[in-house]
């Protein structure tokens, strides 16, 4: 009976004290991507923190504590897992919270909470952990196809750098233009960067970090930092706003010490490189563009005014604001792997997105995220209103190609 | 009523610092952090507490029902520390200092309830308002009412209100004073005693924590 643990016991004090904090005033319902297309009361950010108080005054209240804890209900429980699996973990309610609850920290940690009393996870994201085992990344595609297929033949590797590149297993696999623009963009940008071989660059630990499946962070983390170390890597370049996430803020914890090198979104090295004179764009476009700022890179490790500049080095460009954008940005639909099984509002999401940036008369929409980018496409391939869709260093990549 | 009133006293000053204690409790035996310490400057502390004092966080998201909000907090805080002379003796000497502020307070308070409750009936159409802080509020508003009717037009007579207090906590009480809106009052507070979202007292170290998780997540990849 795993559900008999007490609920507030096993919770780490700052989760614990973010349930006890919220008000209820109902701020974040305004922002909730979720709440927005799935329009259920159930699944809201302060429902979901009412229902976590009532299993621990149900498990460790003054009842529990005189007459013993007493079975939750299963239903209750598993209507619980469903909410918070079903949450993109954008974080915008966090955002927004006027007490300022860290939501895209606690929605997480409660997923764990669920998986270690063996409640959750759901649907596909189930087998994840094995599937990361025995191919090094979630898609169970094979780690031999996982640069070959984009990575551009003109491109050197170095052996050894101070600079290397983490292409991330999104990218690889679900949203080859955008890696191969990173490469490009790196390439031209004339500095030696190194990579891990397909075989040792295995998955960052986010999509197993976000569905609550700890077990092999650990191992994971250490074989990519000591790969890295190995290297003389000084600074580590991603695209993928989870897996800087992922970086930045668990794989020192997870490592147990502070990394050996420092990390960076590669929209912060391009705009260096573009800055010191390493590169410049002149091709021009004379396009209305609109930037997404994707929830893991703007509210989670604060990645705002990088992409802004280097979009604004493109001449002729027009750059045009979504109504909600940098911190505040709305989830594509993307997010927090809950578009592996809710499919459906992912998709009414992605189309928001898409609305939105026609409305504002955009020609194109810039992404700067794989799982964005795969997401958005998805959303946009069976519905009657289209829109470029482009990733920022993708865009770079082709402006900087020689004719 | 009188041992009625006397009685209901015990068990809701009882029951809220139950929940208090229980509180504590739960925290104490929850799991440590994960992690290791991470810079905590002084400066992000000192803005932390800036943000619970002017609420920033509601200011940034809900201007409109910030305006109610602080004044509401604000005037519940002097109100709060002015009855503090009711269960003092002898009374803090900082509490003849906050006296005027707190008789003001007294009056604004109920008006502050008021708005928010229009703000967010008539304004936000109910749309994002819990069951739980409608009754909290519309409680708040009965007994802040009653208190400054107490005060302005059917006068208790004050050193029977402290006697009777006084001799609450001394376990020996007396008879209550016979005013009736004065029963109103304090069996309203009482009613509320009980409900005080004492899992909110966490929300002030939530929002020091915010300020210094935006510190720290601006020097994460910019530092």
């Amino acid at each position: 009976m795993g559900e008999m643990k007490p609920f507030g016991r096993t919770l780490p004090r700052k989760d614990l004290c973010s349930l006890d904090a919220c008000t209820r005033c109902g701020e974040c319902l305004k922002v909730c991507p979720v709440q927005e297309v799935a329009r259920r009361r159930e699944i809201s950010p302060p429902e979901k923190i009412k229902r976590y108080r009532e299993f621990i005054r149900n498990t460790e209240g003054l009842k529990a504590w005189v007459l013993g804890a007493h079975a939750l209900d299963r239903e209750a429980l598993e209507d619980f897992v469903r909410a918070i699996f079903e949450c993109t973990t954008c974080g915008a309610c966090g955002q927004t919270c006027t007490v300022g609850i860290d939501t895209q920290r606690l929605w997480p940690g409660l997923r764990k909470e669920m998986v270690e009393r063996g409640l959750g996870p759901i649907g596909a994201l189930a087998g994840m952990p094995e599937i990361v085992a025995r191919t090094g990344n979630p898609y169970d595609l094979p780690a031999g196809v996982r640069f070959t297929p984009w990575f551009p033949s003109h491109v050197a590797v170095a052996e050894r750098a101070e600079v290397a590149y983490y292409a991330g297993c999104t990218g690889c696999y679900e949203a080859q233009p955008m890696v191969r623009g990173d490469v490009k963009v790196l390439s031209a940008i004339g500095e030696p960067f190194t990579m891990l071989p397909a075989g040792q660059e295995v998955c960052c630990g986010f999509p197993l970090f976000i569905t609550g499946q700890h077990g092999m962070l650990k191992d994971l983390v250490r074989t990519l930092v000591d790969g890295y170390a190995a290297k003389g890597v000084h600074t580590l370049v991603c695209s993928c706003p989870c897996c800087v996430n992922m970086m930045g803020k668990d794989w020192p914890l997870y490592y147990g010490k502070v990394l050996p090198f420092r990390i960076r979104h590669i929209t912060q090295y391009v705009a260096d490189a573009l800055r010191s004179g390493k590169l410049s764009i002149r091709k021009s476009l004379k396009e209305r563009i609109i930037y997404h700022d994707p929830c893991y890179l703007s509210r989670g490790v604060g990645v705002i005014r990088e992409p802004r500049e280097v979009l604004r080095a493109i001449p002729g460009v027009t750059i045009l604001e979504f109504d909600r954008n940098r911190e505040n940005s709305r989830c594509c639909g993307a997010g927090g792997a809950a578009r592996k099984v809710f499919h459906e509002n992912a998709v009414a999401m992605g189309r928001l997105t898409i609305n939105e940036a026609l409305t504002k008369g955009a020609d194109r929409l810039i992404l700067s995220c794989p799982a964005c980018h795969s997401k958005v496409h998805e959303a946009m391939a069976e519905y009657d209103r289209k829109i470029r869709i482009t990733d920022i260093m993708e865009l770079i990549g082709s402006l900087i190609e020689e004719p | 009523m009188d041992l009625f009133l006397i009685l209901g006293a015990y068990v809701a000053f009882g029951v809220f610092c139950w929940r208090v204690i229980w509180r504590f409790l739960l925290r104490l035996r929850s799991e440590p952090d994960f992690g290791f310490a991470a810079g905590h400057a002084c400066g992000s502390r000192v803005l932390g507490i800036l943000d619970i004092v002017l609420l920033r966080r509601l200011f940034l998201v809900n201007k409109g029902l910030w305006v109610g909000e602080w004044t509401f907090h604000i005037t519940f805080v002097l109100v709060s520390f002015r009855h503090l002379r009711y269960v003092l003796e002898p009374g803090w000497g900082c509490l003849r200092f906050i006296e005027p502020f707190g008789l003001a307070a007294g009056y604004v308070l109920p008006f502050s309830l008021l708005y928010i409750l229009l703000y967010r009936l008539v304004l936000e159409r109910g749309q994002y308002v819990s069951k739980s802080n409608l009754f909290l509020t519309t409680l708040m508003l009965v007994i802040s009412s009653t208190g400054v009717l107490l005060h302005g037009y059917f006068r208790v007579d004050v050193v029977e209100v402290k006697s009777f207090i006084l001799t609450l906590f001394a376990l020996s009480p007396v008879d209550p004073p016979a005013n009736r809106l004065f029963l109103v009052h304090f069996l309203s507070a009482l009613v509320f005693l009980p409900f005080v979202p004492s899992h909110l007292f966490a929300a002030p170290f939530s929002m020091v924590e915010a300020r210094r998780r935006e510190t720290l997540r601006e020097d994460l990849l910019h530092g």
